[in-house]
């Protein structure tokens, strides 16, 4: 048997082994008397119950460091899901910050190229932030953000991705959608919005809504679909504020 | 006769061993290619010690881990010292565990289980 072991393991257990080889050669020995062999067989005995004994120790601690490995590898695994977690959202109001919705937004587009099916997407942008900061402070300006961007997260749809895409400004991909099923989504969270009294003070916002799809004038990339939004929801504040605009080419 | 020391490498043991005081001290975690090789001027340096000094001995122990080879290696090592303590010699082994940590706890009390040498296992917190 000695053989086929491998030899780092033959000089981790090099006292056994030799060991061993020596007790063959006794029992091979014709000289040996009676009683000489039976003192040797009370040896053998004797290091079999020390190599027992130290045998159920080792894998006892072989158990302990195993499960301890595991523990650290679990451990580590959940500091990963953290940390990438904590990488993808907006610390302010918890949706995804602008890397990933651009990240999302890109792979949206790049599908959409690759199996020619649709896709909107939303840019929206509280009105008269800027009145809100000079005239409560940034306390409240912050609640404001952070509120508006819960009561989006609300109105949404499953297959939707929402964050924050600036300041007061907000990114929706809606994939498989059209504008105008993007509207409808659009007008529902216009009107929570609007309906919505935020803090103790009970402040009251609105937003402009800007939308356009991958069908409207074939945009070839993505910074070309992204000014079309950009150019909607820039004609929703010209117009009022507080409504949802379409982008269409002849504007 | 000469102190032996060897740095902790990616896998291996941190170990100082001192011919004047006859302190050994392990530390790190251990998990080598070659457990037997990477122990083995560790012996080579106990035997010279109980044939030269054949003085006290104390080992202190702070492991965080030891693979299967090395905690082989380990028991191997502390049999040795215990042939070395019945033979009327002075040694004592101190295993380390940080308050905490049980796994580290249970292993040291495994190594202690059924050894005949002064062994104790010792909580210390981490400041």
């Amino acid at each position: 048997m000695n053989d086929d072991i491998d030899p780092t393991m033959k000089k981790v257990f090099k006292h056994e082994f030799l060991a061993l080889n020596n007790y063959q050669l006794i029992g091979k020995d014709l000289n040996v008397s009676e009683d000489e062999l039976r003192q040797h067989y009370q040896h053998l005995l004797e290091s079999y119950r020390l190599l027992l004994q130290n045998a159920t120790k080792i894998t006892a601690i072989g158990d302990i460091n195993q499960k301890k490995l595991f523990e650290a590898f679990e451990e580590l695994e959940r500091q990963k899901a953290i940390l990438y977690q904590s990488s993808i959202l907006d610390y302010l109001t918890q949706v995804y910050n602008r890397s990933h919705i651009m990240q999302l937004f890109d792979d949206a587009f790049a599908q959409t190229k690759r199996y020619q099916n649709i896709f909107s997407c939303i840019l929206l942008d509280i009105d008269d932030f800027k009145a809100i900061n000079d005239t409560h402070g940034h306390l409240a300006g912050d609640l404001v953000i952070k509120e508006t961007a819960r009561q989006i997260s609300g109105q949404i749809r499953e297959t939707d991705a929402f964050g924050r895409y600036g300041g007061e400004e907000f990114l929706i991909v809606l994939p498989n959608t059209n504008a105008e099923e993007a509207r409808q989504v659009a007008e529902k969270i216009r009107i929570t919005v609007a309906e919505t009294t935020i803090g103790e003070q009970n402040l009251r916002v609105t937003i402009s809504l800007g939308i356009s799809d991958s069908l409207i004038d074939k945009p070839k990339t993505q910074d070309e679909m992204l000014h079309k939004v950009d150019l909607a929801l820039y004609k929703a504040k010209e117009t009022g504020k507080n409504r949802t605009v379409t982008y269409t080419p002849f504007d | 006769m000469n102190n032996l020391i060897i740095n902790a490498g990616k896998d291996t043991l941190n170990i100082s061993c001192d011919s004047v005081t006859g302190i050994i001290d392990m530390r790190g975690i251990s998990y080598p290619q070659d457990a037997a090789d990477f122990f083995n001027p560790v012996f080579d340096w106990l035997e010279n010690y109980i044939n030269n000094v054949a003085a006290d001995i104390t080992l202190n122990l702070h492991i965080d881990y030891l693979n299967t080879s090395s905690t082989k290696c380990l028991f191997d090592f502390i049999d040795r010292l215990e042939d070395y303590y019945k033979q009327g010699n002075t040694v004592q082994v101190n295993w380390y565990h940080e308050a905490h940590d049980d796994d580290i706890k249970e292993t040291g009390l495994e190594f202690q289980e059924d050894l005949e040498l002064p062994f104790v296992v010792l909580a210390y917190s981490k400041s």
